[in-house]
């Protein structure tokens, strides 16, 4: 049986939804930012202001001065949330597998549906009307074969979406190649950079001219990248529609709002990080045997760190790990200005009860948290209670609240203000799909 | 060195040997297999430095020496050979001609001298158990023991040798499983704590009917027949106090067809999680409520007829362990007893007409609402 697959894409979707509760931005160019942030960057904007020649990822100062009527508001992660819950809400009326990818974004697998809600297309045009007339949110989506051609689909930009047929990109099953030939390079998703970079070397500008080269000529050119760019090409692509119930990887990052090499400052941020990583594992229960650490330094060099673990899910346990791997990665005498946890090789958790106390049983463990007793189980259970019920900031180490522009500034109470914070995809994503929220 | 032997004695005695050959070791000679030509016949050895296995064929000898040659192509040699005579004459340390009717094979070894030393151990004052009794102990606890190198005392399988009963003991630290044996006129008392490759070899290497001698040294345990014997490094370190785990307070009893229980428990795992094994058992004097929920796989439920005394009880299991504990009790009926969802949980035969007494326990999983 073909395979129908809908990706939603709700335009410019954090500047939409702030629209929806203050009309008075409608029209003017907006932008989201962090605020008060040395060196904050835009992190969602709207067409208004893409129009005025702001980019994502632009410094706010220089958008300011490009765009003097922008309007500047911070991310406000539970309002894009609850905006992205009311889309999903309608989602399931349609699609037995979703899988959510940020703020509003969504592939439907709606494969074998026909008999119940008509062709593809049809659908993808009642969840238009709906998310138009249910919540005022203007959605385009793309209806094809694959993930792949139909975020191309949803991806064109240059015509005008206000009616539902303008909104509703088809790609007819076996059009793909077809489909994408006349489109740029650029539209081509999950494409590295380096391979971007040489695409450009060579000039290919167009996806038809890289499919029409073979794939042992690109395997030449881009390595092991080239056969997967050529299927890539040619509207080959054979991953699943996967729901989000069990991820590989659970990943936190931070970007400092100002960069530093004070260890206070940073090694509080990893426990922040280590703090979120782990209620999520725990809430899931799960344990990881891999911690990553990445940094990334001011002069734009990184370094990372892998420890593996025997499986954890303790604050204390992955706390551990995680300074470990930030000894070992931070090599440089350089500030640090961005650092990212991810939590890999995820294992349901030991739910196995022990027959001997840890004392007795020798070296190692089975556990899920090898190396921490029983006591810090108890002390994790409790402030997980605490937490589910107060919040996830009413207890915490005294540590965690350093500041992260090195302690300057009233850090006791208030949360560091950092310019972007990648999260669970619970926690956020910009306009593309990338998570952002304000702060941890 | 010159024999004679029979193709069926020659490969008796490799089997025999070959399980102790390592499969992969840094140590040349250790795949070999050592060949001794004596007056009392062939004395084929193998060892793997923890295990050390040799026993002893009939041959006609006509000059005694000693030889090691390599053990996995000399028992794929044997196996293809007819079933005839096989000759054997050594030229030199190192090389031997094999005949077999028409076939002949000529094949290179290893130095007698390069073969390590087997441990010593002095069978005087040592004591003597029957075969079958051995045999009972480890085809029931063995499997029991541990596989995870973390823990290496673990891996081994405690054996306690009193003068009224012989006891082994075994746990994963998940499960235990515990059988003790009478025996009268024992003399010794000792704590062993072996390993269960070794209790393999010797359950593989005597008969039922042997009578077999041990003695210990201070590293090493070795036991021994009129034509094979064994050895065995001993694991060192105090064993956990099992004693203190197995529960006595246990109020909840349900005695359960083993084989229905069986079959219930794998139509569940078939849909229980792969890394947990974890199910729900739900006991009230209705009988058992058998339940398995895996998120993104799905659930099932099932029903077993059991007699059941007490409060009802929900716990959770690993299906697999249940599984092994059931496929080594000896009855067709079972008995489970069960404190609480979070202590440990019995499992014992029913009406065993042994002399023999057979417990195992398996720890709960933790169960998620």
């Amino acid at each position: 049986m073909p395979r129908s697959v809908l990706f939603i894409d709700p335009p410019a979707f954090c500047t939409t939804v702030e629209a929806l509760v203050a009309p008075a931005l409608r029209g003017r160019p907006v932008a989201v930012a962090a605020p008060g942030a040395d060196r904050a960057t835009v992190l969602a904007l709207s067409p208004e202001a893409h129009a005025a020649g702001i980019t994502r990822g632009m410094p706010v100062r220089q958008a300011q001065k490009r765009c003097p009527d922008l309007a500047l508001l911070p991310p406000n992660p539970k309002l894009y949330a609850r905006a992205s819950a009311a889309l999903h809400d309608i989602f399931r009326r349609y699609a037995p597998v979703i899988e959510p990818r940020g703020y509003g974004h969504a592939y439907l697998d709606v494969t074998g549906t026909g008999a119940l809600f008509g062709p593809p297309v049809d659908v993808a045009l009642r969840i238009h009307r709906e998310a138009r007339s249910g919540i005022r949110l203007p959605v385009t989506v793309g209806v094809g074969a694959n993930k792949l051609v139909t975020t191309v689909a949803a991806g064109q930009r240059d015509t005008d979406r206000s009616s539902s047929r303008d909104a509703v990109i088809p790609v007819p099953e076996g059009g793909e190649a077809a489909f994408l030939s006349p489109h740029r390079v650029t539209l081509l998703p999950d494409v590295a950079e380096r391979s971007r970079e040489r695409l450009d070397d060579y000039q290919l500008e167009l996806i038809g001219e890289v499919a029409a080269i073979g794939a042992p000529a690109l395997g030449q050119v881009f390595g092991r990248a080239g056969a997967e760019l050529h299927a890539k090409a040619r509207g080959i692509d054979p991953r699943p529609v996967l729901p989000p119930a069990i991820r590989r990887e659970f990943r936190a990052a931070h970007t400092l709002a100002t960069d530093t090499n004070d260890l206070g400052v940073l090694l509080a941020l990893l426990r922040r990080l280590t703090e979120r990583i782990g209620t999520k594992l725990r809430t899931r229960h799960l344990v990881t045997r891999r911690l990553r650490l990445d940094l990334a330094y001011a002069d734009y060099s990184t370094s990372g760190r892998i420890v593996t673990l025997p499986g954890a899910a303790l604050d204390v346990a992955l706390l551990d790990a995680a300074r470990r791997a930030f000894t070992l990665a931070n090599t440089k005498r350089i500030a640090v200005r961005t650092v990212a946890l991810a939590a890999e090789q995820l294992m349901e958790m030991e739910m196995q009860m022990e027959l001997f106390e840890a004392g007795q049983r020798g070296s190692g463990a089975a556990g899920p948290d090898s190396g921490t007793g029983k006591q810090e189980v108890v002390i994790q259970d409790a402030i997980d209670q605490i937490r589910s019920r107060w919040g996830t900031t009413s207890v915490t180490k005294g540590t965690t609240r350093r500041n992260d522009a090195g302690g300057r500034g009233s850090s006791a109470q208030a949360p560091p203000q950092g310019s972007g914070v990648a999260g669970f995809g619970a926690a956020g994503a910009d306009d593309h799909g990338r998570p952002i929220t304000q702060g941890t | 060195m010159k024999f004679t032997i029979t193709r069926e004695q020659f490969q008796e005695g490799l089997v025999a040997v070959a399980a102790s050959v390592p499969a992969k070791t840094t140590l040349p000679v250790l795949a070999n297999i050592l060949l001794e030509a004596t007056k009392d016949g062939l004395r084929i050895s193998g060892t793997d430095l923890d295990i050390a296995v040799s026993t002893t064929v009939a041959a006609s000898v006509d000059q005694e020496g000693a030889i090691t040659l390599p053990a996995r192509k000399l028992v794929e040699i044997v196996r293809e050979l007819p079933s005839a005579s096989i000759r054997f004459t050594a030229s030199g340390e190192q090389r031997v001609g094999l005949e077999c009717g028409k076939s002949k094979f000529k094949l290179l070894g290893l130095p007698r001298e390069e073969f390590p030393a087997f441990p010593t151990v002095s069978f005087d004052g040592g004591w003597t158990v029957a075969a079958k009794e051995l045999h009972k102990l480890i085809g029931h606890v063995a499997f029991a023991a541990s596989t995870e190198e973390s823990r290496p005392i673990l891996n081994g399988v405690l054996w306690e040798l009193r003068p009224d009963k012989m006891r082994m003991v075994a746990t994963n630290g998940h499960r235990l499983a515990r059988m003790d044996v009478p025996v009268s006129g024992g003399k010794t008392q000792a704590d062993l704590i072996v390993p269960p490759k070794a209790l393999d070899q010797i359950r593989r290497l005597f008969g039922a009917d042997d009578s077999v001698e041990m003695a210990r040294s201070d590293n090493h345990l070795g036991f021994r027949s009129a034509t094979t014997q064994v050895y065995t490094r001993l694991i060192e370190g105090p064993y956990p106090n099992y004693e203190q785990v197995i529960p006595k307070e246990n109020d909840k009893v349900a005695t359960a067809d083993k084989a229905a229980l069986a079959a219930a428990l794998r139509r569940m795992g078939t849909v229980a999680s792969d890394q947990t094994h974890r199910i729900r058992m739900a006991f009230s004097s209705g009988g058992c409520k058998l339940s398995v929920q895996t998120p993104d796989l799905g659930e099932a439920q099932d029903e077993l007829t059991v007699t059941y005394e007490g409060e009802p009880l929900e716990i959770g299991f690993n299906a697999t362990y249940l599984l092994e504990i059931l496929k080594f009790i000896p009855t067709d009926e079972v008995r489970m007893t069960f404190k609480a969802p979070e202590r440990a949980a019995t499992c014992e035969p029913v009406g065993w007409d042994d002399p023999a007494s057979y417990m195992t326990l398996v720890m709960p999983l933790r169960l998620v609402d």
